[in-house]
Order: structure tokens, then C-alpha cells, then sequence
């Protein structure tokens, strides 16, 4: 089943296009990695597609509704999520609370239902607890997310991520500036979901790790795609090699 | 001495009351309602204004609650839609422009010699002398009962999501939260409490003018917030009986002891607060019971 399809989507700065009739799709559970040189599109790709920067033109059908022009919180709301190249936390709230950030819908942060008592954080928090231990973040959970290390930062901004239980998950460069270790944990977190049916668009440029955890890597330049396939089918591509690998690969 | 303590706690407590309404919107939610005075005014004027044309004391009361919740969800409504500096001045310009409508000469507001006469709560079932002690207490006990009530809505889904809301507005957008709609309800709901504010602060003086919410009392506010530590609720008490205590009460009566003229009193109080400003920036920055990790000033 078609989960996200992208028609024709195009957007520019200042009369440049960034992209341009771009076309992409995803099926549930599907994982797809996005790489490319930089400046090539990929982050603009993924903010428009959630909804954070507004395109020219195109069409984004998600779960068969058109999301083209709904906000960036109807667009997660709605089960489209997304990170961000830098870590984005919530600095003045310890660990277990910017998961249970994640957690929360709507719904349960109403004034009215929290005024009235009519909502309950007590099954969310016990969830939440497991998670922490299931990241390996229980001796944080306590912590101010802004005085964690790097990596625990990235773990703890996937982990709220996957407690929002999204359908697809947009990542943008989430192996940036992690030790391996991290980079497996990370991998490991990808894979538990995708287990669970979510989907993911991930750009990267850690090639041998998108072929790791994705079904098929897309190439954009140009403000389009110009190839697709497994890393041994990339490297053999000479569009591929010139735009992005570079003739030693 | 009695008294001068009992009118000492109840500034402290009306004070109190309007600090944590304001650390509700910028300390939890990062709102910055630069015009918080304007919703005590609300609240006061509309209290007196009714009561005076004869509606019944407790509707005129719930109506001052209301009419500062409502201008404040309104103005929420608007500042949601701008960027957080501009939403700072058009509250900033809201609360002068209603300052000088209140100065202004009009049958409703009195102008500036403002209006008296409008009755206190209770009155019948409470012995005159013993009215202000009476006051004290119930000014403390509201005090309390919003401090409590702060104190669990931090707790829950709903604090949560205003601190995201503080912390990045863009990575709450990201995870679905309704930036628009807690703006709008935070502003609600520190608005009816800065109103329940002044609506006691004119039934302790007995007295409206526009001057009881001059716009020095913006300045006390915030510095009270920041002095004792944003996004923290004891800290925000602390810092307004510091401020609000020693230097808005205590200081005129000391001053006046040392036999300063008044204008004196007023100039000394501005560099004495000045001053503990500078000290607090370079010393911490965070406020006294405040956190690094929130809020820090210059962080």
C-alpha cells in the first residue's frame, strides 16, 4: 500500500529551483534513503514534504489524503513526523519528559481536559519509562536534555520520535556527528520500527549505512533524482559517480 | 508594626498572585506579555466600574475575571500569529493605550482622579477592624491556592507542552503541538489570574486610578520573575517578596525614616532595582531558585 506520494513537487528560492518535478513515493514499512551532494535538496525536500516550507507546486497525497496544504502540526498530527539536521531538544526539560512529549496527542493537552482532570499521564509514563531503558537513557532520564552528550541527544530525539508513533518518519542526517556505537543504536532503533511498519525517508551521506538500513537509496541533484538502486548498483552509475561519488570510489 | 506587616503580606500575596500569572505565560510557555499590568487593570476597573453602578459585588468580581480573560485570549488569538518580539510590543502598546484611555477624562473610568467608594467583599460579616487582617489571610490563602494549582498543571500534558512550546517552537511544530491554540490559552488563563490580581489589589486600597497599574508595576513583575528564577514557581514568590517587600514597601518606609523626600524615596527605589539587576546578570543569570538550562538571561 502507497503510504506517501509526492507528484510533481517543485520549490524555489529567489526564482532558483531547488527542486523541480520531483516525484517520489513510499510504501508502508518501506525505508528509503535520500543522498546527494550538498546544496542538492534534500533537507528542502524533506521540509516541504512536512509541511515546514511552503512549494510551488506539486501534490503530496499521504495515506491517500491530500496534505499539500495543511500545516506542519496537522501534517505530523495526522502521522508524518520529522527531525532535524541539528538536534532539536527541549533544553529546559529532562530526557523523560521530552519523551513524553513524544507521547502526548493533542487530545491530552487540551486545557479543558487538563483542568477538568479528564486525561491521565499514568499509562504514557509507564511506556515511556520502558523506553528510556530500551535506549539505554535511564541513567539520563532525569537529566536536562541540553546538558546530555551528543549522541544520548540524538538517541533522545528518535526516541521521541518513535514514541509519537508516527506512520512515516523523515530523518535528516541522523548518523551526523555520532560515534559508531551510537550509529548502531540508532540503526537498531530504524530497524525496531520499520518492524513496527513505519516508514522512513532518510537522507544521509553515510552511504554504507543508508544501504544498511534502507530497501533502495535515491540520488538527488540537479533538483531531481538521477538514480536509484543499491549502493553497488550507485557506484557503477557514471551520472552518480560525477555528480556525488567522485571518479576514486 | 501590626499593620504595617499586615499591609506588607497582602501586597506580597496580591503581588504573588500577579508574578506567577506572568511566570505561567513566560516562564512555562515563553510568551512574552511585556503589558501584563493591563489585565490586573482590566480586571480592577471592571470590578469597580460594575460595583459602582450598582451590580451585584460578586458579578461585578466574576465579570473582572472575564473581561481580563477575554481581552487576554484576544490579544493571545492575535500574538499567535506574530513573531514572539512583535507579539512583546503589541502587548507593550496595548497596555500604554489603555493606561491613557483610563487617564483620559470619561465618565467610566473617572480619569485620572480615578474612583472610590465600590465595596469589599465580605464586608457585613467581618468587624471593620478586623477587615484588613481578614484581607491578609484571604489574600494568602489565594495566593496558595494558585501557587498549587501552577504547580500541577506543570505536571501535566498541558505544562509539557507549553515548556516545548518555551523551549522550540519549531521542534513542537514538528511534533504536532497546537503553538497557536496554547498561546491563546496561556494568555487566557494568566490573564483571568493577573485580573483576579488586581481586582484584589483594588479592594485592598479601597481605590482605582490609573496609576494603582502604572507601568513601573510591568518592570517590578518581571524583574520579581526573573530575580527568583523563571519556570519556577517558588523561586517567582521568592523573588517577588524581595522586590515587591523590600524594595516597593520596605524601602519607602525606611527611606522615609531617614527623612528622604518622596521624590527621592521614588528615584532611590528605580537605582536600587537597577542596580540588583545588574548584580543578579552577572552573578546569576538564572535567578536565584532558577535553572541554567531555562530561561538563563543571555544564554
Amino acid at each position: 500500500m502507497t503510504l506517501l506520494k509526492a507528484k510533481n513537487l517543485s520549490k524555489s528560492y529567489n526564482s532558483n529551483y531547488v527542486l523541480k518535478n520531483v516525484n517520489i513515493s513510499l510504501g508502508k514499512g518501506e525505508i528509503i534513503g535520500l543522498a546527494g551532494p550538498n546544496g542538492a535538496g534534500k533537507t528542502t525536500l524533506i521540509d516541504v514534504l512536512s509541511g515546514f516550507e511552503p512549494k510551488d507546486s506539486g501534490q503530496i497525497l499521504f495515506k491517500e489524503e491530500d496534505i499539500t496544504d495543511l500545516s506542519q502540526q496537522e501534517i505530523a498530527n495526522k502521522g508524518l513526523v520529522r527531525s532535524f539536521q541539528e538536534k532539536r531538544l527541549f533544553d529546559g526539560m529532562s530526557v523523560e519528559e521530552n519523551l513524553l512529549s513524544g507521547a502526548q496527542t493533542p487530545r491530552n493537552e487540551t486545557l479543558y481536559r487538563n483542568l477538568f482532570n479528564k486525561t491521565s499521564d499514568r499509562t504514557i509514563k509507564r511506556e515511556i519509562r520502558k523506553l528510556t531503558k530500551k535506549l539505554k537513557l535511564k541513567e539520563v532520564s532525569d537529566n536536562y536534555a541540553g546538558n546530555i552528550s551528543g549522541g544520548q541527544k540524538r538517541i533522545t530525539e528518535l526516541g521521541r520520535i518513535s514514541a509519537f508513533e508516527a506512520d512515516l518518519i523523515l530523518l535528516d542526517e541522523p548518523f551526523s556527528g555520532v560515534d559508531p556505537n551510537i550509529m548502531s543504536q540508532i540503526t537498531k532503533i530504524i530497524q525496531d520500527l520499520r518492524d513496527s511498519n513505519v516508514s522512513f525517508l532518510i537522507a544521509e551521506h553515510n552511504l554504507k549505512l543508508l544501504e544498511k538500513v534502507s530497501d533502495s537509496i535515491k540520488i538527488l541533484h540537479n533538483r531531481n533524482f538521477i538514480a536509484e538502486g543499491d549502493l553497488n548498483q550507485l557506484k557503477k552509475d557514471r551520472q552518480v559517480i560525477r555528480a556525488y561519488l567522485g571518479e576514486s570510489s | 508594626m501590626i499593620e504595617y506587616i499586615i499591609f506588607l503580606v497582602t501586597a506580597i500575596s496580591i503581588f504573588g498572585i500577579y508574578t506567577l500569572s506572568l511566570n505561567l505565560q513566560w516562564g512555562e510557555a515563553g510568551v512574552a506579555n511585556l503589558g501584563p499590568i493591563a489585565f490586573m487593570a482590566i480586571g480592577g476597573y471592571t470590578t469597580a466600574i460594575l460595583s459602582i453602578e450598582g451590580f451585584n459585588l460578586y458579578m461585578s468580581i466574576t465579570a473582572g475575571i472575564l473581561a481580563s480573560s477575554i481581552v487576554g485570549a484576544l490579544l493571545g488569538y492575535i500574538g499567535a500569529r506574530l513573531k514572539d518580539e512583535f507579539f512583546g510590543l503589541l502587548t507593550l502598546g496595548f497596555a500604554h493605550t489603555l493606561y491613557l484611555s483610563l487617564r483620559s477624562q470619561n465618565p467610566l473610568s473617572g480619569g485620572a482622579s480615578g474612583i472610590h467608594g465600590f465595596q469589599r467583599p465580605f464586608n457585613s460579616l467581618v468587624q471593620s477592624q478586623n477587615y484588613e487582617l481578614f484581607f491578609m489571610l484571604v489574600s494568602l490563602g489565594v495566593l496558595t491556592t494558585f501557587y498549587v494549582f501552577l504547580q500541577s498543571l506543570k505536571n501535566k500534558s498541558w505544562g509539557r507542552a507549553l515548556n516545548c512550546l518555551r523551549d522550540d517552537e519549531l521542534a513542537a511544530k514538528s511534533l504536532g503541538k497546537r503553538v497557536k491554540q496554547l498561546k491563546l490559552e496561556v494568555m487566557m488563563v494568566g490573564s483571568a489570574i493577573s485580573g483576579i490580581a488586581g481586582i484584589m489589589l483594588i479592594f485592598d486600597r479601597q481605590f482605582i486610578s490609573p496609576d494603582t497599574f502604572g507601568f513601573e508595576l510591568t518592570l517590578y513583575g518581571w524583574l520579581a520573575m526573573i530575580l527568583g528564577g523563571s519556570a519556577n514557581n517558588k523561586g517567582v514568590i521568592l523573588g517577588t517578596v524581595v522586590v515587591f517587600g523590600v524594595l516597593f514597601s520596605g524601602t519607602r518606609i525606611i527611606m522615609s525614616n531617614v527623612g528622604l523626600p518622596s521624590y527621592r524615596v521614588s528615584a532611590a527605589r528605580l537605582l536600587l532595582i537597577s542596580t540588583m539587576m545588574i548584580i543578579l546578570m552577572i552573578w546569576r543569570p538564572q535567578g536565584i531558585m532558577g535553572d541554567k538550562e531555562v530561561l538563563t538571561i543571555g544564554k
